[in-house]
């Protein structure tokens, strides 16, 4: 057994210093704005293909290779001593080459491309001078700026085998945390995995169009048909058997299939519009899903009842609406509302008369991004980009009441951010812990690698994670609180599993 | 026995009905895959009058692609052509000794005129025509080519004058003549049926008619919209052939090539994408894609607004791939600088999404069209082939090399597309577009690496025959040059 843990502290050094030296690290939270905004553009410009069937790929399970030592073949007490002699290694090696890159990555830090840098200094301008007349009251109280506490998971390990040349990212877990989906680019292609908890893979969902269509397509439009079947999106049904997720179906245009059973083959497209579909959203306690659609020429929400298929646009406004989330009771909606300068957080309090029951939960002239449901359905978590600084690039994490009583805008909304200097996670918005009162998300620190903070909402203390991964993402946490998120191996994205402690 | 007979006959049967099922519409296509653009075309066109109730649409689709691609290979080849042949017909006239070629002077004439230097074509032609041993037919289409010259130098009354006093019963003069007078706009001459009249006088002597002729016939038919006059014709054409041959001292013959036919070529393939691109266009099934390559045929032969109009109309149709659409999108920019509104076309190009690798190749080419600075796409590009390779990363390359080949730093440009290209058929134009092929053959001829390039025009001769006048002047500035042909392979 000391044997074992000799090996794996060498090892984890390693790894550590390997990662040091090599991590080219992306301008993760510029990359993730960009993507928002490109979103707003793309949603209604996307295009898409029919697609009239569809195949997946069942696999072979992903098993550790024979031999190989893996997470599960630990004891527990000896995984502990591992995180701990990692952590020690992390401290302990601050080498020249390590302090060099890290120097490198600050020297690029990103502009989004899509602007010019007039443009963005423009728009850094209208946005103070907006904050200033609009805003001209607020004046949040200093930060304090004591050391976060230190907490260590009891266990941090990679879902599935490490491989080299895929990414592997926005993990979604199954109702009951007991299998999890997650999605897998491998150059221009992305497909969805599904797996267990123990990390083994049971079903990979890779939509194509059929053999004919390919072949005639790719006459046509020579390297479409083989290289950009794109699969994202999931959302997993109430009784997890089911999944919806967003494709396109290897060609054209991005619409939403459903796998009417897990673990087989065969699904089922659902939507079949000309304009890009996209955040599927089951509903928890219902076979209704929400969506949003550019079919009318911008993006909205709609309620599509699985059984008819009867499609109901439920918003309609001048501006896009995005990212809708079901509360946990599946009665009212969450989501955002606005343009690329400007999203608010929007409640629809009630789905039976969404029209009459719309509002907006912030009303002021910060980007307010994707709202989550706290696991009682009694507050709403959210990204913004308001700060003291008005840099559009630095967001914090707010919570305020789900039923709209929190002020919308001004100090007092000031007041209700619970954690700053965030990286917002677009596709899987901030991660609740399942007793409400704790939001896992990561900081955006790339001197400590973008660490995973736990925040209590009310207390606003907040915690430092231990993981020991770097480059941290797309953070969720389960039904019973086993989180899951991404992190970086060199230049590779995969997904690893965390469990508090208490 | 028995049962080995019966299995032969299914064989047989099998083997038979699978390739009737295949049809010519999907081998086209699979040819066009593999860039054998004048077999796939062969076979669509033939194809076109027997094609099933509703497979029309397609079919024109086909062979407007096919059209298209073969058009803008051939201009390519022009390009090389006229570049090789002016080094290779200066040489030979530079030539003072008794082998001297009086005919090269005409060759080299025409090359200036392709080069769009009627001045130095002029000089040269007037020497040419006073050269009292030279042909009369000959002379005579010197005269029709240094009428030319003077109407590009704005003497049309002198061209005129030159023009009106040469008696064209000659088929290849008359040929020679309604050429001329289309590009001058004296259409009133009739070039079309001026040309029916020199291949109806051709017919009649019974012999095979001359390259010199049809490249003359092909260029009006195709700019007075009778392609398949035209089509019909290159059917049983040698492209190989060569114009004049003239005999030099010590048993020698030189053999000249008129560079004139692949811009015939051109122009013929371009005009027949349009038009069947056209049709395609108007077929429910169809039309998407053959908007793109309607736009792309549209700006390849400048029709600047028809192509703006197409692309905008491909771009806002939902159901296409994105990838073709944000070409589309990278075209309606270089259409808008063509247009004279630079500034706002250089903000859209920079204002492109650079991180898409297509995008980024497609921005990269245009830069290259329009000869525009792009330092910062390139170094982008720069940076991205170092990160990997494969198809899209072959494009970049390709982007790169067409970039440094426009900017004429040739080892670069070589450089690139070598990294772009397939590297177990380097050569081979089955695994590798033909106009880069062309387009790194250019750049080693000009760091002069001519067996390179000429392995190139080797392969490339195998499926487009009329590249053998670009092999021709190239072994000929080889030899000259290296005083030796070396182990070129021209045959």
């Amino acid at each position: 057994m000391r044997f074992k843990i000799v090996i794996y502290i060498i090892l984890g050094a390693l790894l550590i210093v390997t990662n040091g030296i090599s991590a080219d690290v992306p301008p993760v939270e510029s990359v993730e704005r960009a993507e928002t905004e490109k979103d707003d553009q793309k949603i209604l410009s996307e295009d898409k293909a029919p697609a009239d069937s569809v195949t997946v790929i069942l696999s072979e399970p992903e098993t550790s290779k024979p031999g190989e030592i893996t997470e599960e073949a630990i004891p527990e007490e000896d995984k502990f001593q591992i995180v701990e002699e990692a952590e020690e290694s992390d401290r302990s090696e601050p080498t020249a080459e390590v302090s060099g890159v890290r120097a490198s990555e600050q020297d690029s830090e990103p502009e989004p491309e899509s602007k010019k840098s007039d443009e963005v200094v423009d728009e850094a301008k209208s946005r103070e001078e907006k904050a200033r007349t609009v805003e001209q009251d607020i004046r949040p109280k200093q930060e304090t700026t004591k050391e976060p506490k230190e907490l260590k998971p009891l266990y941090v390990r990679e879902l599935v085998d490490i491989k080299a040349g895929q990414n592997d990212s926005n993990p979604v877990w199954s109702p009951s945390g007991k299998k999890i989906a997650f999605e897998r680019s491998i150059g221009d292609k992305r497909e969805i995995i599904l797996s267990g908890l123990n990390g083994v893979v049971f079903q990979k969902i890779y939509c194509k169009l059929t053999d004919k269509q390919n072949e005639e397509m790719d006459f046509f439009f020579p390297g479409i048909a083989e290289d950009i079947s794109y699969n994202s999106g999931i959302s997993w049904s109430p009784t997890e058997g089911s999944l919806v997720f967003m494709s396109n179906g290897g060609s054209g245009n991005y619409d939403l299939y459903l796998l009417p059973q897990v673990g087989n083959e065969s699904t089922i497209r659902l939507t079949e519009d000309d304009e890009k579909d996209s955040h599927p959203q089951w509903s928890p306690v219902a076979d209704n899903l929400i969506f949003v659609s550019g079919r009318t020429g911008k993006a909205d929400i709609y309620l599509m009842k699985l059984e008819t298929r009867e499609t109901i646009q439920i918003t309609n406004g001048e501006k896009t609406y995005l990212y809708p989330q079901w509360s946990p009771d599946g009665k009212k909606i969450a989501m955002i509302y606005g343009s690329n300068e400007n999203h608010d957080i929007y409640l629809i309090e009630d789905i039976t008369k969404p029209a009459e029951t719309v509002k907006a939960l912030t009303t002021w002239s910060y980007d307010d991004l994707r709202p989550a449901w706290s696991p009682d359905g009694k507050k709403i978590a959210f990204y913004s980009n308001y700060n003291l600084e008005q840099d559009p690039k630095v967001w914090a994490l707010f919570v305020i009441a789900a039923d709209g009583s929190d002020p919308t805008r001004g100090e007092e909304l000031c007041a209700k951010a619970v954690a700053t200097n965030v990286i917002p996670d677009i596709e899987s918005g901030p991660a609740w812990m399942p007793d409400s009162k704790r939001i896992i998300y990561v900081k955006n620190d790339r001197q400590a690698y973008n660490p995973i903070y736990v925040v209590n909402v009310e207390e606003k203390d907040e915690a430092i994670l231990k993981t020991t991964t770097k480059m941290n993402h797309d953070v969720i946490c389960s039904s019973d609180g086993t989180i899951a998120f991404r992190a970086q191996i060199e230049q590779w994205d995969h997904i690893y599993i965390a469990i508090l402690p208490n | 026995m028995k049962k080995a007979v019966l299995l032969c006959v299914m064989v047989v049967f099998f083997s038979g009905s699978l390739s009737f099922a295949e049809g010519p519409l999907k081998s086209g296509m699979k040819l066009y895959k593999r860039h054998l653009y004048e077999d796939a075309g062969r076979l669509l066109y033939s194809y076109l009058p027997s094609c099933r109730s509703g497979e029309e649409g397609t079919v024109y689709l086909s062979l407007g692609m096919v059209y298209l691609a073969n058009a803008r290979l051939y201009s390519t080849l022009r390009e090389t052509s006229v570049s090789v042949h002016l080094d290779y017909l200066a040489k030979l006239d530079a030539v003072s000794n008794g082998a001297k070629s009086r005919l090269a002077r005409l060759y080299l004439a025409q090359a200036y005129l392709e080069a769009g230097k009627p001045e130095k074509a002029a000089v040269v032609l007037q020497k040419f025509i006073s050269d009292k041993n030279i042909k009369p037919r000959d002379k005579a289409v010197g005269k029709v080519s240094l009428g030319v010259a003077y109407f590009l130098l704005g003497k049309s009354k002198k061209a005129v004058k030159i023009w009106s006093v040469l008696k064209a019963t000659d088929p290849e003069v008359l040929s020679e003549l309604a050429v001329a007078y289309y590009k001058t706009g004296l259409t009133k001459k009739n070039p079309s049926v001026m040309c029916d009249e020199a291949l109806k006088i051709a017919k009649k002597t019974g012999e095979p008619v001359s390259i010199q002729l049809i490249k003359n016939v092909l260029w009006v038919y195709a700019s007075t919209g009778q392609v398949e006059k035209g089509l019909d014709i290159i059917k049983n054409v040698d492209l190989k052939a060569f114009s004049h041959e003239e005999a030099m001292a010590k048993n020698t013959t030189i053999r000249f090539y008129n560079l004139s036919l692949l811009g015939s070529l051109s122009k013929l393939y371009g005009k027949a994408a349009i038009k069947y691109l056209e049709k395609a266009s108007a077929d429910n099934k169809a039309s998407g894609p053959a908007l793109y390559y309607l736009g792309m045929a549209n700006t390849f032969f400048g029709n600047i607004d028809e192509s703006t109009k197409v692309f905008e109309l491909f771009v806002s149709s939902a159901k296409m791939p994105a990838r073709y659409k944000n070409t589309a999108k990278v075209m309606l920019a270089e259409n808008r600088y063509l247009k004279g509104d630079k500034v706002q076309a250089k903000g859209l190009l920079g204002d492109m999404d650079t991180t898409n690798i297509y995008m980024l190749s497609d921005i990269l080419l245009t830069c290259s069209r329009l000869q525009l600075e792009c330092d910062k796409t390139v170094k982008k590009a720069l940076d991205l082939v170092k990160t990997g390779e494969g198809k899209a990363f072959a494009r970049v390359n390709y982007a790169l090399g067409k970039y440094y080949l426009q900017k004429k730093d040739y080892i670069k440009a070589a450089l690139f597309m070598e990294a772009g290209r397939d590297k177990s058929n380097k050569n081979k134009i089955e695994y590798n577009d033909p106009v880069m092929l062309v387009s790194l053959a250019r750049a080693y001829y000009q760091t002069k690496k001519f067996s390179e390039a000429l392995e190139i025009y080797f392969e490339i001769s195998k499926q487009f025959p009329a590249v053998r006048q670009i092999q021709i002047a190239m072994q000929g500035v080889y030899s000259m040059e290296q005083k030796s042909a070396g182990d070129a392979k021209i045959l």
